[in-house]
């Protein structure tokens, strides 16, 4: 029972070491698995300072499988916080919150700014 | 750019319509030396000046007969030549600048100090040539913070002065160029404010900012950038032909694959595109963009690997400083800055210009374009353009490695 509880902390602290990795790593966006979400709004020029932000940062539009967060050719291990959303650690200190609001989901900057995200509709997706 | 000559006076802050226009705020202590500086940016940036030319404009040169003038010319050049050679790039120096502290900010709970603002410099004359000093660290002083009853009795105190201050710099010259990107042009100075005092007509302390505190924009050197770990909208080079086109079509729709047209880089042999040139619109098209296109490229060497990449996308009008603001965020301090009518920034080493997307811009491994999409029947329209956005990201180790 001891080891099982070992094996258990071993495993836990791994997966924590992964998420910590910010910035992401290199892998092809899955095929299927998953959907695909975009920034909404694209029209509205008052969310256009925080979809400048998903575009730099590649979350305009991304695969979301699970826990993890495919944006361009770059992998994010997010990490759960205590508001039922996933965390996503970008570089240099910034992350963002991808929560859900109703039927869509919404992005949340660590530095203010957010934006709803839809899902992408296109056809045979 | 605007010049703004002002004697405690509130500094005018111009709001540009789209791109972020440079304001100066010039010295005010007639004893600073305006040459050290300028030494000190030659011997640190490795920029040239041209000696004899300054030497013909000096007063002593312009005196001199026509009969004394080569010796008087060769001398000058001596003396300009020593002072560059004796330049100090670890002196400290102290300029005084008329200055203001903006109003309070509810949001961020702040004053800010104006010519810490992104876009804001010191103009300098030296050697008959202007400069632009400009503070690298100039986030970590910019803001005042404060809660709201003490910053309710500060702005009272602010008012009485007409919010204007006397900035007191200590600094030292560092290189060359704005990292913040937000001031660009020749002869940019690049300096780190090493302490700071804003004082009264008077001069009764108003306030001291921290130098330590405010981390918004991570210092580290602009040679640290490395883009074979970066990505451009989580795009990056290195990866296989297939996995990216594999990606595209996930994420955005249809692939096309073609060979590399003439003139491309050498070591280019195809090319894998989404939305090819649907980002920008020209008269006479029948379905030109909307905000939201988004249009991906990837340059492909030999071995099927993705060495290049451009990801374009459509915006609703932004003012060009959301953009920068992001960008050096996430990239840090910017190694090239081009400013104008658009604007350019890069990081990175130098690539060779066949891999270049706009030879007007910087020529590092990482560049990113704001410039606004209009074509000829929008332009007689009173409204705004909507604003494209490029980002380009080179594989610039083996650009290198393919140039031998």
């Amino acid at each position: 029972m001891r080891r099982h509880w070992v094996w258990m902390l071993a495993i836990g602290i791994a997966a924590c070491g992964k998420n910590a990795d910010a910035g992401g790593s290199v892998a092809k966006a899955p095929s299927h698995s998953g959907d695909v979400w975009e920034t909404d709004k694209v029209n509205d020029r008052k969310e256009a300072p925080a979809t400048v932000l998903a575009f730099v940062n590649g979350l305009h539009t991304v695969v979301l499988d699970g826990s993890d967060v495919y944006a361009g050719t770059t992998r994010y291990n997010t990490s759960a916080d205590t508001g039922g959303g996933r965390v996503v650690a970008l570089s240099n200190g910034l992350s963002a919150r991808i929560v859900a609001a109703g039927d869509a989901m919404e992005l949340r900057f660590s530095s203010g700014e957010s934006v709803p995200l839809r899902k992408q509709t296109r056809r045979g997706k | 750019m605007r010049m703004g000559h002002i004697r405690f006076a509130p500094a005018t802050m111009v709001a540009a319509a789209a791109l972020l226009i440079a304001t100066s705020l010039p010295a005010q202590n007639e004893t600073f030396d305006s040459t050290a500086v300028a030494a000190a940016y030659f011997k640190l940036s490795g920029d040239s000046l041209d000696l004899e030319a300054v030497a013909q404009r000096s007063p002593a040169v312009q005196r001199a007969t026509n009969f004394d003038k080569p010796d008087v010319l060769k001398a000058e050049v001596e003396r300009l030549r020593a002072v560059l050679a004796n330049a100090d790039p670890s002196r400290e120096f102290v300029i005084s600048v008329h200055d203001n502290i903006t109003e309070y900010d509810h949001d961020h709970g702040e004053f800010s100090i104006a010519l810490f603002q992104p876009g804001y410099f010191v103009p300098l004359e030296a050697f008959g040539q202007r400069f632009q000093l400009v503070f690298q660290n100039a986030e970590r002083v910019r803001a005042i913070p404060m809660d709201k009853e003490s910053a309710r009795e500060f702005d009272a105190k602010l008012r009485t002065i007409y919010r204007s201050v006397l900035n007191e710099i200590h600094f030292k010259v560092t290189g060359q160029g704005d990292p913040a990107g937000a001031v660009t042009g020749p002869r940019v100075v690049r300096a780190e404010v090493t302490s700071v005092r804003l004082l009264d007509r008077q001069g009764r302390v108003v306030f001291t900012p921290s130098v330590t505190a405010s981390p918004t924009l991570k210092n580290v050197a602009a040679t640290d950038f490395d883009p074979a770990k970066a990505d451009i909208a989580g795009f990056r080079v290195g990866v296989s032909a297939a996995d990216f086109a594999a990606t595209l079509e996930r994420l955005f729709g249809p692939v096309t694959k073609g060979p590399a047209g003439r003139n491309v880089f050498p070591g280019i042999a195809g090319v894998v595109s989404m939305n090819g040139d649907g980002c920008f619109s020209y008269y006479g098209r029948r379905n030109n963009p909307h905000p939201g296109a988004v249009c991906v490229t990837g340059y492909v060497d030999a071995s099927g690997t993705v060495r290049s990449i451009r990801v374009e996308r459509l915006f609703a009008p932004v003012e060009s400083e959301v953009f920068r603001k992001a960008l050096t965020q996430k990239y840090g301090p910017v190694a090239d800055a081009r400013g104008g009518s658009r604007m350019s920034l890069g990081w990175g080493p130098t690539i060779d210009s066949a891999l270049v997307y706009d030879r007007s811009g910087p020529r590092t491994a990482l560049t990113a374009h704001y410039t606004v999409d209009s074509d000829l029947m929008s332009e007689g329209l009173n409204e705004a353009d909507d604003v494209r956005l490029i980002l380009t990201l080179v594989d610039a180790a083996w650009a290198a490695k393919s140039k031998e």
